[in-house]
C-alpha cells in the first residue's frame, strides 16, 4: 500500500471518530433549538430555529445562579486540586526524604480507591464536621488528586536538576524556586492539567447530589429536574445541558494552545 | 577576588565514595582546573565547593571563611553549569539580571549591570530573544553573563565549553582565558578535556577515582607525572607505559622487556644493590620522546615491527609492538610527519634516558632520582597533596633503595 493510500485511510477513520465524539454534542444543541413540538424531530437541521426551550429551562431553574455555583465549586476543587498538586509533587521530586517512596505511593493509591469506597467515610465525616449541605462540604474531601500529583512530579522530573541548581546560587529559595522558575517552566503542563481537573470537577454529579441533597445547587443537579416521573422534558434538559457545556468550552479556548503543547510535549519526553 | 581552600572535602553515598578527603588550595586570582575521568567525582567537588551538595566531611572556606554550612546564595560564589540552564521563560536580559534582582537590587541598577555585561560579551542585540532562539555559543556566553553580573568573589565551571562544537570551543577557551586575564578572577573549572585543561589552567588538579592525584602546572603535570593514572591521562596519544624487570649487572641497572633493552642511568645502584637482583618497574615515555631508528641500530634501546601508521596532518603516529612476537607490547611513537614508516617495517626506537619515567608497579606512583641519596624515594612531592596510596618503598632487594640507581 502506498503512503499516501495509507495516510488517505488514517485520516477517514480519524474523521469518523472525530464524527462520532461531536454528533452528541451536536445533537444537544439541535434538539434544544428545535420547537418544543419538533424535539423527536429526526432530521439534522433543527429547521425552524427556537428558543423556546431555553425559556422554560430559565423560567423553572435559576440558570445563572446555578452555573455560578458551579463554577464556584469547579473553580475551587479544581485550583485546591492544582495547589495540593504542585506542592505535593515539587516536593517529591526535588527532596528526598525517609518515606518519601510510601507517602508517593500511598496519594497516586488515592487514585485507584474507587470513589464507592470513600464515599460513606467521606459522608460521615462531613456529618460530623457539620459540613453536609455546604458547598465547603463538596468541595473539601476532593481536595487531593492521586493523577495530579503524579503527572505533575513526572513533569518536574523531567525538568534540569541544574536549572533548579542555577536558581538556588541565584539565590531562591525552594519556595522562590517553584514559583519564578517550576511554575513558569510547567505553565502548560499545569494548564493541561487545570483543564482535565476543572472539567472532571464540573461533571461530578453523584458526590454534589449527596453533599447537597437538594436540587437548587449545581447545575447538574439542577438539570435531573427535568427528568421527572412523567418522562423526560428533552427541549429544557437539552437547553439546560448546552448552556452548562459552555463554560467548559470557553475554557478550553482559553487554554487551548497550552494544552495541545503540554500534551505535544508529554509525548516527546 | 577570594580564595578558595578545601580541606578533608568527602562525601559518601552509603558505601560508596565519590570524593574521598580532598585538601586543596585555589588562590585568590588562580585559574584551577580540576581534570579527571567521568565518574571520577569532580562535579561533586564543585557542587560541594558551591553548596549544592552537602559533604559527608571536611570543610570549605572561601576568604578563610567556614563556609560549609552557609546556602549557596550567601557563599559569594557563582557557577556556570554544562548545560547553561538558563531559563527558558526568560528574556537575555532577565536571565542576566535574575540574580540581581533575587536579591532586590533596583531596576535601574540591574538594567544598567545587564547592559555592562552583555556589551563585554557581545549579547547587547540578543537581549530580548529567549534562549531557545540563540545558538550554543550564545547560551554560552549568557550563562557567562549570568555569573558575571554578580560580581562574585569566584567562579566554577561545570564543563562550560562540553556542548560546543569543536571550532567555537577553542574561541571560547581563549575568551575565557581573556576573560580571566582581565578580571583576575579565581576560578574553580571542571573538565574532563586535557586540552582546555593544559591551555587555560594556572595549575591542574588530577582527580581520580575521588582522589587527587596530582596538582601542579600544567607543565609539572604532564612532564613530572606523579603516577601511572597521570601520565596515562595526560597526552594525546598518553605516554607508553610497559611492565619491565629492572635488573643489576655489572655496568648498572637495566630494563628489559621483549623487545626493549634499556641501560638505566648508572649512579651506583651496583655498589647498593648486588649484582643479579631484579624488580619490577613500570617504565614510561611519551610518545614524541621516541625517535626512529633504522632496525638493529646501536644507540635504538627499543626493537619492533610497525603495526599501522596514522596521518595526523603534520604529524604521524606510529603503533609498534615491540619484540618478535605478535601479542608484543605496544608503543605509539609521534613525530613530524613523515615518519618514514610504514606497516609491516622493522624497527629500532631510541629514546633520551632523562626522558624516561619510571613507576612502582604497585602503587604506581612515580619513582624519583635522587642521585646520591640514601633515602628512599618516595612519590613525587610536586603536588602539595597527601600521598593518596602508602609509600611503597622502591628498594631492587629486600629492603635495599633502588633510589640511588634509577632516574
Amino acid at each position: 500500500m502506498t503512503d499516501r493510500m495509507r495516510a488517505v485511510r488514517g485520516h477517514v477513520v480519524l474523521v469518523l471518530v472525530g464524527l462520532a465524539c461531536v454528533f452528541p454534542i451536536y445533537w444537544m444543541y439541535a434538539t434544544s433549538l428545535r420547537r418544543p413540538n419538533d424535539v423527536f424531530e429526526t432530521s439534522l437541521l433543527p429547521w425552524p430555529l427556537s428558543l423556546a426551550s431555553y425559556g422554560e429551562a430559565a423560567r423553572e431553574l435559576d440558570v445563572l445562579g446555578l452555573l455560578a455555583n458551579t463554577t464556584l465549586v469547579a473553580v475551587a476543587v479544581a485550583v485546591g486540586q492544582l495547589l495540593v498538586a504542585l506542592l505535593a509533587a515539587y516536593a517529591f521530586a526535588a527532596y528526598r526524604f525517609r518515606g518519601e517512596k510510601l507517602l508517593y505511593l500511598a496519594m497516586i493509591g488515592t487514585w485507584l480507591v474507587p470513589f464507592q469506597v470513600t464515599m460513606l467515610p467521606n459522608y460521615v465525616l462531613l456529618y460530623q464536621l457539620g459540613l453536609l449541605n455546604t458547598l465547603s462540604g463538596v468541595v473539601l474531601p476532593q481536595l487531593l488528586s492521586g493523577v495530579g500529583v503524579l503527572l505533575l512530579r513526572s513533569h518536574m522530573r523531567s525538568i534540569p536538576a541544574e536549572l533548579l541548581e542555577a536558581a538556588r546560587m541565584d539565590g531562591r529559595g525552594s519556595w522562590g524556586t517553584l514559583w519564578t522558575v517550576v511554575v513558569p517552566v510547567l505553565r502548560p503542563a499545569l494548564a493541561a492539567l487545570a483543564i482535565l481537573l476543572f472539567v472532571t470537577a464540573w461533571n461530578e454529579y453523584f458526590w454534589p447530589a449527596m453533599v447537597l441533597q437538594r436540587s437548587g445547587a449545581v447545575i447538574q443537579l439542577g438539570i435531573r429536574g427535568f427528568l421527572g416521573t412523567e418522562g423526560v422534558r428533552w427541549g429544557p434538559l437539552m437547553a439546560a445541558s448546552g448552556l452548562a457545556c459552555l463554560p467548559v468550552f470557553a475554557l478550553y479556548l482559553v487554554l487551548q494552545r497550552q494544552v495541545v503543547s503540554a500534551f505535544v510535549r508529554s509525548g516527546l519526553r | 577576588m577570594s580564595r578558595i581552600r578545601l580541606s578533608g572535602l568527602r562525601k559518601a553515598y552509603g558505601d560508596t565514595v565519590a570524593v574521598a578527603g580532598i585538601d586543596l588550595d585555589v588562590a585568590d586570582g588562580e585559574f584551577l582546573v580540576l581534570l579527571g575521568p567521568s565518574g571520577c567525582g569532580k562535579s561533586t567537588l564543585l557542587r560541594m565547593v558551591a553548596g549544592l551538595i552537602a559533604p559527608t566531611g571536611g570543610r570549605v572556606l572561601v576568604d578563610d571563611a567556614d563556609v560549609t554550612d552557609v546556602a549557596p546564595r550567601d557563599r559569594d560564589l557563582a557557577m556556570v553549569f554544562q548545560s547553561y540552564a538558563l531559563y527558558p521563560h526568560l528574556t537575555v536580559e532577565s536571565n542576566i539580571g535574575f540574580p540581581l534582582r533575587v536579591r532586590g537590587e533596583r531596576r535601574a541598577v540591574v538594567r544598567e549591570k545587564v547592559a555592562a555585561v552583555a556589551a563585554e560579551l557581545g549579547l547587547t542585540d540578543l537581549l530580548r530573544r529567549r534562549p531557545k532562539q540563540l545558538s550554543g555559543g550564545q547560551r554560552q556566553r549568557v550563562a557567562l553573563g549570568r555569573a558575571l553580573v554578580r560580581e562574585p568573589g569566584a567562579f566554577l565551571m561545570d564543563e562550560p565549553l562540553s556542548n560546543l562544537d569543536a571550532k567555537l570551543r577553542t574561541t571560547t577557551r581563549a575568551g575565557l582565558t581573556e576573560l580571566h586575564r582581565r578580571l583576575r578572577a579565581t576560578v574553580l573549572y571542571v573538565t574532563h578535556d586535557q586540552v582546555e585543561a593544559m591551555t587555560m589552567a594556572d595549575r591542574v588538579a588530577l582527580l581520580d577515582g575521588g582522589r587527587l592525584a596530582q596538582v601542579g602546572t600544567p607543565a609539572e603535570v604532564y612532564d613530572t607525572p606523579a603516577s601511572t593514572f597521570v601520565a596515562g591521562f595526560l597526552g594525546a596519544p598518553p605516554m607508553n607505559l610497559l611492565d619491565v624487570a629492572a635488573v643489576v649487572g655489572a655496568h648498572g641497572v637495566r630494563a628489559s622487556a621483549a623487545g626493549l633493552d634499556l641501560a638505566l642511568p648508572d649512579d651506583g645502584a651496583g655498589q647498593v644493590s648486588p649484582e643479579g637482583s631484579r624488580r619490577a618497574l613500570v617504565l614510561g615515555v611519551r610518545p614524541e620522546h621516541l625517535v626512529v631508528r633504522p632496525p638493529g641500530a646501536a644507540d635504538a634501546p627499543f626493537r619492533g615491527r610497525v603495526l599501522a601508521v596514522e596521518n595526523l596532518g603534520s604529524e604521524e603516529l606510529a603503533r609498534c609492538v615491540l619484540g618478535d612476537a605478535d601479542d608484543g607490547p605496544v608503543v605509539t611513537v609521534r613525530g613530524a610527519r613523515p615518519l618514514g614508516l610504514a606497516a609491516g617495517d622493522h624497527v629500532g626506537l631510541a629514546v633520551d634516558p632523562a626522558r624516561v619515567h619510571l613507576f612502582d608497579p604497585d602503587s604506581g606512583r612515580r619513582l624519583e632520582r635522587r642521585p646520591g641519596s640514601s633515602t628512599p624515594s618516595s612519590p613525587t612531592p610536586s603536588s602539595p597533596t597527601t600521598p593518596t596510596s602508602p609509600a611503597v618503598e622502591p628498594g631492587l632487594h629486600g629492603d635495599r633503595p633502588l633510589a640511588r640507581s634509577l632516574p
